[in-house]
């Protein structure tokens, strides 16, 4: 008998069916698969996704894939893991259309996998450094609904946190 | 001191001199900022970030500094709003007014820096300014503050009674020179996150258990006064610990003679006038340490030491090493196998500057995984420490070709996660802030 699966079904019905130990990169899912198969997978176990579309949903578990035998720091590093760089995989994995990018961020927040989510963010972050509020906008086609009066207004509060 | 940064797509490159006489970091003068190409906006789609839930994109403001918090607010209306929690949630208070140092005692901020301090703090100057946040609605969003003096005087004094009796909900932390400063935090051991004992300080080193304190800095560990050390053990939650004494010492036996091993941390500092590095394992988890400082102030350059440390702390990340004449070459050769981020090496008595070429060797390999980088050399021993050197200020522009020939030479092509390059420095100064 070959080992049990994990399906993971998309909110478009497609099946990925997948290691379990890929699948568990989702603690979401890890939680799902333990709290109802107390003595661990007997076959083959669906888990529907319906926050996940099967486009996302693929690109999700391609990292999933690479990362299966990726040890994570624990959770209380906080301090460390903010300052380290994208790991390069990464990096390239997630250069992808915004819209693309703000999806895997949106299932990787939901499917609870938290250094796809944390690459995520910090990619995003990389996007938001050193711009001007033009530029700002630019990039994340954001209108301003500011008055120039109220726009004066901010500038003269964010004087405050201006020590240059 | 020269520094050259560059980040991201535009590059910025900062020169900074610093003064002697002067405590704190916020000192230096004729600061010159290049920006040698125009942003890139092709990255220009139409989509919009305000899709993703608020906490993430909280998350991911929580990797910028204070300077885009301030770009953000101006965005839009929800933006503003976010971006308003990003700049009031942690706040990094100097009181120039209190050091008597007057406007050289201010900390600046440099726009495109995103040192580890930049990052998780807005830093205000002076008195006044936290007092407006006082009286502001914002003021249930501060969740730490962290006040930055020299000496206790009235202004630091009042806005520290103020926070600790009437904000319960902010984590008052603070780093100061004064004792009573320090008595004041020493009563409240569950209610702060770091601590900092200095040599002179009188206090119980029997306390409790505690959980509340994550980092721990000792300047001077063997003096008058207290029993830093004992402290130790009763730190539950402890993960950074600095410990700094120019006094000769055996510092992992006084750590065994009060019990303390199997210590798991992951930042650890040790600067002594010197010590039998293999030792350390007696004390200390040694594939726990993520970020590794050493100094020796007495001459030897220990590189088999290193190369024994380098193969025992398997998530080594960052190394800060001042050591007496050391070659670069020779100290990065024993940390070959790790990929290393944060990079700072100091060779002191010695008057020879560090040519950009040699850091580019001592790079190589490494270009990827790199992000901040400090090589530098003086004839000064305590220059490592401005390692704890929090901000730098940026203004104008300059021509220097110097400064642009380093720019070219640690492209963001080569170098893409570099954000930090410091090459010599020429006058050094005691920095001890923090710790």
């Amino acid at each position: 008998m070959s080992t049990p699966k994990v399906i993971i079904i998309s909110s478009d019905d497609e099946k990925f069916p997948v290691e379990q130990k890929v699948a568990e990169k989702s603690i979401l899912i890890k939680n799902m698969i333990n709290d109802l198969n107390p003595d661990g997978l007997e076959e083959d176990f669906e888990i529907p996704t319906p926050n996940v579309r099967s486009n996302v949903l693929s690109k999700v578990l391609e990292w999933c894939e690479h990362h299966k035998n990726t040890v994570f720091a624990d959770d209380e590093d906080e301090d460390v893991k903010k300052s380290l760089p994208v790991e390069e995989w990464d990096k390239n994995f997630l250069k992808v259309d915004q819209e693309m990018l703000y999806e895997i961020i949106l299932a990787a927040n939901y499917l609870n996998i938290k250094p796809l989510l944390e690459s995520g963010c910090k990619m995003v972050a990389e996007m938001i450094k050193g711009k001007s509020p033009e530029e700002l906008r630019r990039t994340f086609n954001i209108v301003s609904d500011f008055s120039p009066e109220e726009e004066a207004a901010i500038r003269r509060e964010n004087e405050w946190a201006e020590d240059r | 001191m020269e520094q050259y940064i560059h980040k991201n797509s535009k590059y910025q490159l900062v020169v900074v001199k610093t003064e002697t006489e002067c405590f704190a970091e916020g000192t230096f003068n004729n600061p010159i900022e290049i920006d040698d190409e125009p942003i890139n906006d092709n990255d220009t789609i139409k989509t919009d970030i305000l899709r993703l839930p608020e906490e993430v994109i909280l998350e991911i403001f929580g990797h910028v500094n204070q300077i885009d918090a301030t770009n953000i607010r101006l965005v839009n209306r929800q933006l503003y709003k976010l971006g308003t929690m990003k700049l009031f949630n942690s706040i990094l208070v100097a009181f120039p007014e209190d050091t008597g140092l007057n406007i050289k005692g201010k900390c600046h901020v440099a726009a495109k820096l995103y040192s580890e301090y930049l990052i998780n703090y807005t830093v205000i100057n002076g008195f006044q300014k936290i007092a407006r946040v006082l009286g502001m609605a914002e003021l249930s969003m501060v969740k730490n503050i962290l006040l930055y003096t020299a000496k206790v005087n009235n202004y630091s004094d009042h806005c520290y009674y103020y926070l600790v009796n009437k904000c319960p909900w902010i984590t008052v932390n603070v780093i100061s020179h004064s004792p009573v400063m320090f008595g004041k935090q020493f009563m409240r051991l569950d209610k702060i996150s770091m601590l900092r004992v200095s040599n002179a300080y009188q206090f119980i080193s029997d306390i409790p258990d505690n959980f509340s304190i994550k980092k721990l800095y000792l300047i001077g560990t063997q003096r008058v006064g207290s029993d830093s050390l004992a402290l130790i053990p009763h730190l539950k939650a402890l993960k950074f610990l600095y410990m700094e004494d120019n006094r000769e010492l055996n510092i992992f036996n006084q750590l065994k003679q009060r019990n303390i091993a199997n210590l798991k941390l992951k930042h650890l500092a040790l600067r002594f006038p010197s010590f039998v590095i293999r030792q350390m394992e007696e004390c200390f988890v040694m594939s726990e340490i993520v970020t590794f400082e050493l100094q020796f102030f007495n001459q030897g350059t220990p590189y088999d030491d290193l190369n024994w440390l380098s193969t025992r702390m398997t998530k080594l990340r960052n190394i800060e090493i001042t050591l007496w004449k050391m070659s670069f070459t020779m100290v990065m050769k024993q940390f070959q196998g790790h990929i290393l981020h944060r990079i700072k090496l100091h060779s002191y008595a010695t008057d020879k500057e560090v040519p950009s070429s040699q850091v580019a060797t001592m790079l190589k390999g490494r270009e990827s995984e790199i992000t901040e980088v400090w090589a530098t050399s003086g004839t000064n021993q305590y220059s490592g420490m401005l390692s704890s050197t929090l901000f730098f200020r940026t203004t104008k522009r300059s021509n220097s070709s110097t400064k642009q020939s380093i720019s070219k030479q640690f492209s963001k092509t080569k170098y893409p996660n570099l954000n930090t390059i410091l090459i010599n420095e020429g006058l050094v100064l005691y920095c001890n802030i923090p710790p």
